[in-house]
């Protein structure tokens, strides 16, 4: 629900500022929020100076410098560097993406890296995920049919095939759930958008046959009703997908679904 | 802090489905529809009206299917009005059930004056 006041301890004090090793050219500012909530402190923006040419051409790559060379207590997650994970999504020029396919050059002057909005955060650039990832579980995101197993793959036309791609490619990386105002004001009952998409694409599956089902537990308020079309997480999807497509497909096949 | 949070978000404790939403979402469509061909309507009509006084407007109403017309304007404005203000109240304030009636409430009250104001302009 909104809310018309902070809660304590939430207001960001200026931090820390590294100054780059003398003689450094190229030097980036990096404008990071550090915050762990254990100290029971204020989250605060630390400022590191890194000199560019110290590191790779991706954001992730600053951020692996600094934890290595400059400050090992900077936390962030990361793991295939590649954009397949979707471990490394973070607010970085105040728009979620992830930092590994983020080149740094693709930035003008200081470069302001948060964690992903509207998130409970672990600790600095780590949100907790817990809840998005239970919505996942929630839309039951496998294979459910009543025809029995059979021999080897259950087979589909290749237009039907068709119909899964735009859906099938996403990673969960959450860029598009906590980029919606939507799901910032009721994330605990609005689905979002990832988790949204992941549900149509069990629902667009010509070899699923809980369709019906699938729509029904869908039908709520808050559950799917909540997208008002906002079109962010098509905005921010580092993999180019349209959750908001996804959703209003669901929108049209509800009132049929009798 | 952290902790707590992890608790409530069990996936079994997760919201079940109200069975309700797909009605209300087709509703605001068909009234958006409506509401394009009656607000043309309404506003032709009171462009026609607007140098002719009192005397003309009173028998413009006095024609049923003008009046009726009339009345299903308000009706689905303020049945859209409802629904629209609803879903902010949904957004902003999932738990208030006093505003969902409050609303409930005003847009009655509104069509309940626009409803009398033409049934006694027909029968005047």
């Amino acid at each position: 629900m909104v809310e018309l006041a902070l809660p304590k301890r939430s207001q960001i004090k200026n931090g820390k500022r590294y100054k780059a090793p003398s003689g450094s050219k190229n030097v980036r500012v990096y404008k990071i929020y550090r915050y762990d909530p254990d100290t029971g402190e204020n989250p605060r923006w630390d400022k590191y100076e890194v000199d560019s040419k110290a590191h790779g051409p991706m954001v992730l790559d600053a951020l692996i410098y600094i934890k290595n060379s400059v400050d090992s207590t900077l936390s962030f997650r990361r793991s295939c560097r590649e954009g397949i994970c979707g471990s490394c999504a973070m607010n970085i020029g105040g728009r979620n993406t992830l930092a590994c396919t983020k080149g740094h050059d693709e930035y003008n002057g200081e470069i302001t890296i948060s964690p992903l909005p509207h998130m409970p955060v672990v600790k600095d650039l780590v949100p907790d995920l817990s809840g998005f990832y239970a919505q996942y579980a929630s839309i039951e995101p496998y294979l459910q049919s009543t025809t029995p197993d059979p021999d080897k793959e259950r087979l589909q036309s290749p237009a039907n095939r068709d119909k899964l791609d735009g859906l099938y490619e996403c990673i969960l990386c959450a860029c598009c759930s906590t980029s919606c105002p939507s799901y910032w004001w009721n994330q605990d009952k609005y689905l979002g958008p990832a988790a949204l998409l992941q549900a149509y694409r069990w629902i667009a599956d010509s070899r699923d046959d809980h369709t019906k089902k699938r729509l029904e537990s869908l039908e709520d308020p808050f559950k799917l009703y909540r997208c008002h079309t906002i079109m962010n997480c098509a905005q921010v999807c580092p993999k180019g997908l349209n959750p908001a497509k996804a959703i209003a497909e669901i929108k049209k096949m509800m009132p049929a679904k009798g | 802090m952290v902790d707590s949070y992890l608790k409530q978000r069990s996936p079994k404790e997760w919201k079940t489905s109200e069975k309700h939403g797909a009605g209300e979402w087709l509703a605001e469509r068909w009234t958006s529809v409506a509401l394009f061909f009656l607000t043309l309507w309404a506003a032709w009509s009171a462009f026609g009206l607007a140098s002719q006084g009192y005397e003309a407007a009173l028998a413009f109403v006095k024609v049923p299917l003008n009046a009726g017309l009339l009345a299903a304007t308000f009706v689905i404005t303020m049945w859209h009005t409802y629904m629209g203000l609803n879903a902010n109240v949904l957004d902003y304030f999932p738990n208030s059930r006093a505003l969902r009636l409050l609303n409930l409430l005003f847009c009655l009250a509104v069509l309940a004056l626009a409803l009398g104001g033409i049934y006694l302009a027909f029968k005047a």
